[in-house]
């Protein structure tokens, strides 16, 4: 087909109606080139939504903070009496907010790259994947930022409005927060926590939180707080970090990782690999996954995946193993080529939410909140008032404030939605 | 009233500075909207944006016309835009600022750059950006898929001298 017509941009931005929509369905599932270019568009479309969103914070922060101007929303009976109401000074706010994201920007910049990259056999990947373009990954790059999305949607909503649905990343979201994840043990650089518990939102689903922690730098001269540092860059413990998550066909049906709903093509794996990039001293990663056991009832929140045509062949499928996944974390030391390895298998012990750790439940929170933001389809059944629950729950000792915070934004988010 | 004014002054504004490429006039003609919707009743319309947008379009682009700035169909000043406002890319903390895409769509044609703005950033339908700018959803759809191409092959070729901050192994 051809790929450069306006009708399969049209497609990709959901304009077209049911009949031409499901005509271009089809050929598009049989072309490659037609499923990268949707996909392209796609992208292209959220980076400009989020870009947009931004323009339009810098401005309303620029108006608002206009010495000599109430802001625009005033009165409007105002505008009639006051002719000095839209003459306004130009201070060099601007300027300020520019230069607070930037060093917001290069403290915490890096530190948390949660990447999600495709691996599988060689042939699955030429058929059913096209290769990631230069838009995806600048976009992906786009998204290391941590605290980007969890700022934007927190200005939104302290401004009296539901942030745009596509400037809510959940995975940047999660990670915005800290977790009380253990410290790695002397002789190794990385911890791994993981727990597994019933998915709050869908009942015969689990929730499968992974973190990581870094190792702190012990040397008095580099010992500061990572996310302190603004006057240079986190210090890099390991690099080329992948986090690989293999899933027991025998016990999962399909699985979901959190934040990525756009970029969901990587369920017909059994295998995930989170790119992580580098990983600076005592940072940490999250990621959560919304499994669907075997023996779970279908549900249409997670599509299952085709069985027959992806999953690893009976004799090499740990069938007998009870483990529900593994994870693997290869890294390299900065000074060493050598890649090294740390595995830790999982077992599903049947764990109930009510009886899950107050991280788990606040990470639950934080991305539920952010599927309703969303309107996700893989919302389920929560609300608001629940996300406000598990957070509570899950709140601990919340040292620096920011659990705090968000018990906030949830209460502003839910009159919003009321009003 | 206050709802609509404040759901739509900063999108209108951002709207009508992309038109006049000043943000006074702009301000202007968004004030001039909001007094010729309180006039009309018009916040009873079951769908302001469109009527919003309809009405800023139209205050912009006279704004243009009075002061002789045609520049809005003329083709031979996209060029002249372009100078006015290249992609220097000097300092990494300004292009994370201004948003590094924003700063290509600035240099595409108006044209397209409103209707990227209507839909992207207001999420309105092809159907009524096209009542907005007076012209067909078809059209609409023309101009937002080459607007789409143009970004993407700029991104490409930008992104190559664009390096994103990454820790250095200290």
């Amino acid at each position: 087909m051809n790929i450069d017509d306006s009708k399969l941009t049209a497609y990709a931005l959901d304009e077209l109606d049911e009949a031409e929509r499901a005509a271009l369905l089809e050929e598009v599932a049989a072309s490659p080139e037609a499923h990268r270019e949707v996909q392209e568009t796609q992208t292209m479309a959220r980076l400009l939504r989020k870009e947009f969103a931004a323009e339009a914070e810098q401005l309303r922060h620029r108006e608002n903070t206009d010495a000599t101007k109430g802001p625009l929303s005033a009165n409007l009976s105002d505008i009639h009496d006051d002719p000095w109401f839209w003459t306004r000074a130009r201070p060099l706010a601007i300027a300020a907010v520019f230069a607070v994201f930037a060093v917001i920007g290069l403290a915490i910049f890096g530190s948390n790259k949660l990447r999600e990259k495709e691996i599988a056999q060689a042939d699955q990947r030429s058929t059913t994947i096209p290769p990631r373009s230069r838009a995806v990954e600048a976009e992906v790059e786009d998204a290391q930022n941590p605290t980007a999305s969890y700022a934007i949607v927190q200005r939104f909503i302290n401004d009296g409005l539901l942030p745009p649905k596509d400037s809510v990343r959940i995975e940047e979201m999660i990670n915005y927060f800290t977790y009380n994840y253990p410290r790695p043990k002397p002789d190794e650089l990385f911890s791994i926590d993981v727990e597994v518990a019933g998915c709050p939102w869908a009942d015969s689903h689990r929730l499968v939180r992974i973190g990581f922690r870094g190792r702190e730098i012990a040397d008095p001269v580099v010992k500061k707080d990572v996310a302190q540092r603004i006057d240079g860059t986190p210090v890099t413990i390991a690099r080329e970090v992948k986090i690989q998550v293999e899933f027991n066909s025998a016990m999962v049906t399909s699985r979901r990782l959190m934040g990525y709903d756009k970029r969901m093509l990587r369920k017909d794996f059994n295998n995930d690999e989170i790119d992580a990039g580098e990983i600076a001293a005592g940072h940490m990663v999250t990621a959560l996954y919304e499994v669907v056991p075997v023996d779970g009832a279908a549900s249409p929140s997670v599509p299952p995946v085709d069985p027959l045509k992806y999953s690893i062949p009976p004799e090499n499928a740990r069938s007998n193993s009870s483990e529900m996944l593994t994870v693997k974390l290869r890294y390299k030391k900065p000074e060493s080529d050598k890649s090294e390895l740390l595995e830790r298998a999982v077992v599903d012990d049947g764990k109930q939410f009510a009886n899950a750790s107050a991280d788990f439940k606040f990470a639950a929170a934080v991305a539920e909140f952010g599927m309703l933001l969303r309107d996700s389809e893989f919302k389920g059944s929560g609300t608001l008032g629940a996300v406000l629950q598990w957070a509570l729950e899950g709140k601990s000792e919340d040292t620096n404030g920011y659990r705090a915070g968000f018990l906030e934004l949830v209460r502003k988010a839910q009159v919003l939605k009321r009003g | 009233m206050q709802i609509l004014l404040r759901r739509f002054e900063i999108p209108l504004l951002q709207f009508a500075t992309r038109i006049t490429g000043d943000r006074e006039r702009a301000r202007d003609v968004v004030q001039e909207t909001f007094v010729k919707l309180q006039n009309n009743g018009a916040f009873q319309n079951p769908e302001p944006a469109t009527w919003l947008f309809t009405v800023c379009r139209n205050g912009a682009l006279n704004v243009c016309r009075k002061e002789r700035r045609m520049q809005y169909f003329d083709e031979g000043s996209i060029e002249a835009r372009e100078a006015e406002q290249p992609m220097p890319f000097e300092r990494l903390e300004e292009q994370e600022a201004a948003g590094f895409l924003l700063r290509i769509v600035a240099t595409l044609p108006t044209r397209q750059q409103e209707v990227l703005q209507l839909k992207f950033q207001n999420d309105l339908s092809y159907q009524q950006i096209a009542e907005i700018t007076k012209t067909t959803a078809n059209n609409v759809g023309v101009l937002i898929h080459t607007a789409l191409k143009t970004l993407r092959q700029k991104y490409a070729q930008t992104a190559k001298d664009f390096i994103p901050f990454t820790p250095k192994t200290t």
